[in-house]
């Protein structure tokens, strides 16, 4: 008790000194309150290597300066392979009524853009971007949202897109964020979620306490439904056809503002439902029960608040497990001020806050989060987590220096990215300082999408922010792990993506288990794979994969360090 | 050794190391200057409250108090950085004093939680048993950072002198959920259910732990009560409220004033309103919010005066339209409103509600077509509204397309069994083929 006393003391002591030197010796610039506190020694190999240029891609994001909110909450984009040759292509999604972009990778790894002509090169006040199957012609459409509509062009198989949208019944005249596939009726059919955002009022115009104009808050204007379509497509390839379900599915009974979602099946029922991440409101969570309708549940299964029962600005999401239980844990970012919410799921279907445990906290400096991806980049089989910052309020200097490209002036709004390496407990460990090329630099920071985009097994990155320049980020990670790449498809279905399949790979004794689900992040959408690190494993023993339609199958296991088609049908059935 | 004695040595042990480190400061013999802020664009009020905390922190440099006022007129005007140094530097000069030791622990939370840490716990021995807000932050903030038992033993105290504290049983119960003790979390949070500050967030663990011990149901009928409360205000802190009290500008009293206004507070708003006006008579926001209460008044004639000088220096004013629609309504002056609620969503082509009064004004004016075009509107932006689909019933069923008036009410019904219009479109109508 004696010794334990004397520590306190010297805990309590350590903290005054800390206190006293700080409050009576800061002499701190107000400027160096958005540094990072001290150099730090960097932690490790960088990870990240930019090859933008070399890749051939100069999407530059095109913002409005008038305090208009969409110029600021936007843009996504998506990683897609719409030609189906094996190699992902980008789609970028442009702001302030510029087009789209649409770049097609090359065989030799280029990237070519090939937006003119290609129809998908529409041009609105964009927000985000999704590729999904609509018509199950086994070729990924794209969705796009944007401030006042939602688009669905749909892939003719030639290189070209066409604007499907009245066609296929889609009308959607709100401020259309995040969307996402889920098959929410196992039909087979992909179902089409939007998130609205705020009912934005643009003739509002807001100050700062300070008196200086700035970009008004969420929390000045009332709450919207988020919309449900039901893909009533007639036949495989036919002409897609939705019908809204957001009132007769209950989702509109509880309006947000949702800037993040992730469709996935929460409690294990083998039905998708839907997360809804709102900003500045209690996150959403809609539980499908297998008849049509959802009824939302975030309070009680702890996703709508964060660990002090306090709402926040909830934009980005991430889903992966990190902890290696096998199931899937949520990552919400939020705003620098503000904590972001890492949610564990420690029972199936119930979540706890964990985030002052997982070592998140302890990151050199906070960032106002939007992107994020849970993805393991060192194969060591735990997903680590990468983030894109940018501030949404003048209050906080920005940091610098600021990425060649971003509008001047949107650089007080810039920030770095930060990425943070899992230990395979859901403990993280701040690498931001070994990873110049993706955090060295900032900028408005908004879409982040993951994918291998060289087809060497390492998951690779694509950030793009406000008024700015997007970056590809290859993972050149040092003496990598094992992997396997897990294609997941549905022959009945044309051979589309399974998007909401989950898969369980069993390999050195672990258990890994991850959702097809690519509409995470912000505004963004990765590319249709799974991903699995393996260690030094040189080997996978199977992999076992609950399909959407909640039809379960094992496929047996082989070599790592390659990419494997997995069809459903083609497995054994595994009974429930 | 208790924690009160360990607490004092620390202290004694920490208090000479800050003379060493800090005679660098001494050995020059000046004070810190007071930093400078851009008053440019802010409030008269505000600018005129900082001018006066420098230029006393000028004249009495090793004043506490003077930089603490310093410190809270910053804050109020979000020079948080500002507000952070100049608290500091009151905590060093008046190392007793909790009020600023609490204030600058939470302006370093976000950016030395460490140092945050520090002070909040100097605040809560220094506070005592005066106030409970600094032991109940610095609880939260061991929370924030992982530290639960350091948590759990820092609320102890508080619970200690009373068992039915609500703010630290809510802590408790949060403290033993996220510790995976459901259980336990229940009998912590029965207290909290009662008290205004937080029965709302105390249901809503309660839902937590009600789905985590297998009531489904229970955690549901939680969450549908809560959801009911309005949002509580935060546990009181003076020292915080003292911050809050120096926001007297235009913006924040009008703020206050539709928040009055929105609360059916209607005297208390009318006062608020008689200050903004006094120092600014022609506040375009504040003539918005006069117009809004003249009309919950019933006063229209009013409301529409007090809207048209609103608009007068805001044409674009999205609600100010709506409220002079509605002001207009409420003359029985339909075409006028129409006016403005056409111009509403000409300006907002999204705006549900607009497009839904429009509908009501033109339906009034005897315009059936118009009118259901417009609702038609309405539901299109917003398709989960029952009264939209309730008046696009009772609009279908006088145009005599009694099929399509019979749907919408059942779209209205199946959201809302209790939907009025659509009922009485129902009853009249009869279920049809």
């Amino acid at each position: 008790m004696v010794k334990l006393g004397l520590q306190r003391v010297a805990v309590a002591f350590g903290i005054a000194v800390a206190t006293i030197l700080a409050a009576g010796c800061d002499r701190r610039s107000p400027t160096d309150a958005a540094k990072p506190a001290a150099a730090s020694v960097p932690a490790g190999p960088e990870w990240f290597r930019d090859v933008t240029a070399a890749m051939g891609v100069s999407f530059v994001h095109a913002a409005g300066t008038n305090y208009s909110m969409p110029d600021q909450v936007g843009s996504g984009m998506a990683i897609l392979d719409y030609d189906r040759d094996g190699r992902p292509d980008l789609y970028f999604v442009q702001g302030n009524g510029a087009r789209n972009r649409l770049y097609h990778q090359e065989p030799d790894g280029t990237f070519r853009d090939v937006s003119a002509g290609s129809g998908a090169d529409v041009a609105g006040r964009g927000m985000g971007a999704i590729a999904g199957d609509a018509n199950n012609d086994g070729l990924p459409d794209l969705v796009v949202t944007e401030y006042g509509a939602v688009r669905l062009l749909l892939n003719l198989g030639n290189g070209k897109f066409r604007d499907a949208t009245v066609e296929a019944g889609l009308d959607n005249p709100r401020w259309a964020a995040p969307a996402s596939f889920l098959d929410f009726d196992r039909d087979g059919r992909l179902d089409l979620v939007v998130g609205n955002y705020v009912d934005y009022d643009p003739t509002q115009a807001c100050d700062d306490v300070q008196g200086r104009r700035d970009f008004c808050a969420p929390q000045a204007f009332a709450g919207t439904s988020t919309r449900l379509w039901r893909n009533v497509t007639a036949s495989p390839g036919g002409a897609p056809r939705f019908e809204d379900r957001t009132a007769a599915s209950g989702v509109s009974r509880v309006p947000g503002v949702a800037l993040g979602l992730v469709c996935a099946d929460f409690d294990g029922d083998g039905w998708p439902d839907i997360f809804c991440a709102d900003d500045g409101r209690p996150n959403r969570l809609f539980m499908n029960r297998g008849d049509g309708t959802f009824r939302e549940e975030g309070a009680s299964r702890g996703v709508a608040f964060n660990a002090m029962g306090r709402t926040a600005a909830n934009m980005g999401t991430a889903f992966a497990d990190c902890d290696g239980d096998g199931m899937g844990d949520l990552f919400v970012t939020h705003l620098a001020e503000e904590f972001h919410s890492f949610f564990r799921q420690d029972r199936r279907g119930l979540f706890l806050d964990t985030v002052a445990q997982s070592g998140l906290q302890r990151a050199e400096w906070r960032g106002t989060g939007f992107g994020t991806v849970l993805v393991d980049f060192d194969g060591d089989g735990a997903p680590d987590l990468a983030q894109a910052n940018g501030l949404v309020r003048r209050a906080m200097p920005g940091q610098t220096p600021v990425l060649a490209g971003v509008e001047p002036w949107w650089a007080r709004y810039a920030q770095r990215a930060q990425v943070f390496a899992n230990d395979g407990k859901g403990n993280f460990r701040d690498l931001s300082a070994a990873n110049p090329s993706l955090c060295g630099t900032a900028c408005v920071g908004r879409s982040l999408a993951a994918g291998d985009l060289d087809g060497d097994g390492a998951p690779d990155l694509v950030i793009c922010g406000t008024a700015g320049p997007a970056r590809v980020l290859k993972n050149v990670v040092p003496r990598r792990g094992h992997w396997v790449a897990l294609h997941l498809e549905e022959p009945r279905f044309g051979g589309r993506d399974a998007i909401g399949a989950e898969a369980v790979l069993a390999a050195g004794g672990r258990r890994r288990w991850a959702v097809l689900q690519p509409a995470t992040s912000y505004l963004s959408s990765h590319e249709a794979a799974l991903h699995f690190g393996l260690g030094a494993t040189a080997t996978f023993d199977a992999v076992e994969v609950s399909w959407a339609d909640g039809t379960r199958e094992k496929f047996p296991g082989g070599p790592a360090d390659r990419r494997v088609v997995l069809r459903h049908g083609e497995g054994t059935a595994v009974k429930p | 050794m208790n924690a009160t004695r360990r607490g004092r040595v620390a202290w004694i042990l920490a208090a000479s190391v800050f003379a060493a480190a800090c005679r660098r400061e001494g050995d020059d013999g000046r004070e810190p200057a007071p930093p400078v802020v851009s008053l440019d664009a802010l409030d008269a009020s505000l600018a005129g409250a900082i001018r006066d905390a420098r230029a006393a922190v000028v004249r009495e440099p090793k004043s506490s108090a003077s930089w603490g006022r310093l410190g809270q007129t910053c804050e109020a005007a979000e020079f948080n950085d500002e507000a952070r140094r100049c608290y500091g530097r009151a905590a060093v000069l008046d190392p007793g004093s909790a009020r600023w030791h609490h204030l600058a622990g939470l302006r370093e939370l976000a950016e030395q939680p460490e140092v945050a840490l520090g002070h909040l716990a100097r605040a809560t021995e220094l506070a005592g048993t005066n106030t409970d807000a600094p032991r109940l932050r610095w609880a939260q903030a061991l929370v924030e950072r992982g530290r639960l038992d350091d948590a759990a033993v820092g609320l102890k105290p508080l619970l200690d002198a009373n068992p039915s504290h609500a703010a630290a049983r809510l802590e408790m119960a949060r403290i033993r959920l996220v510790q995976g003790n459901a259980e336990s979390g229940a009998e912590f949070v029965g207290p909290c259910l009662t008290n205004p500050y937080t029965a709302r967030p105390a249901l809503l663990v309660l839902s937590q732990i009600r789905q985590r011990l297998g009531d489904g149901d229970g955690a549901a009928v939680a969450a549908r009560r809560a959801a009911a409360m309005p949002r509580p205000f935060d546990w009181p802190d003076p020292f915080l409220r003292e911050v809050q009290q120096l926001r007297k500008d235009r913006q924040q009293l009008a703020d206050q004033a539709n928040g009055f206004v929105m609360q059916n507070r209607l005297d208390d708003a009318e006062r608020t309103l008689a200050t903004l006006f006094a120092a600014s008579p022609d506040d375009a926001e504040g003539l918005l919010v006069l117009g809004r209460l003249r009309l919950r008044q019933e006063r229209c004639k009013e409301s529409e005066e007090a809207l048209v000088r609103h608009l007068k220096a805001r044409p674009d004013s999205l609600n100010g339209l709506v409220q002079l629609g509605l002001a207009r309504m409420c003359q029985s002056r339909w075409t006028d409103a129409a006016a403005s609620f056409s111009r509403a969503v000409e300006l907002k082509p999204d705006f549900a509600q607009a497009h839904f009064n429009l509908g009501l004004a033109r339906s009034a004016a005897g315009d059936a077509e118009g009118a259901a075009e417009a609702v038609r509107q309405s539901i299109r932006c917003n398709p989960g509204e029952a009264s939209f689909h309730g008046m696009l019933a009772e609009l279908l069923a006088r145009s005599g397309d009694a099929a399509g008036a019979r749907e919408a009410a059942a779209r209205a019904l199946q959201l809302d069994p209790k939907q009025p219009r659509a009922k009485a479109v129902m009853e009249r109508l009869g279920p049809g083929r």
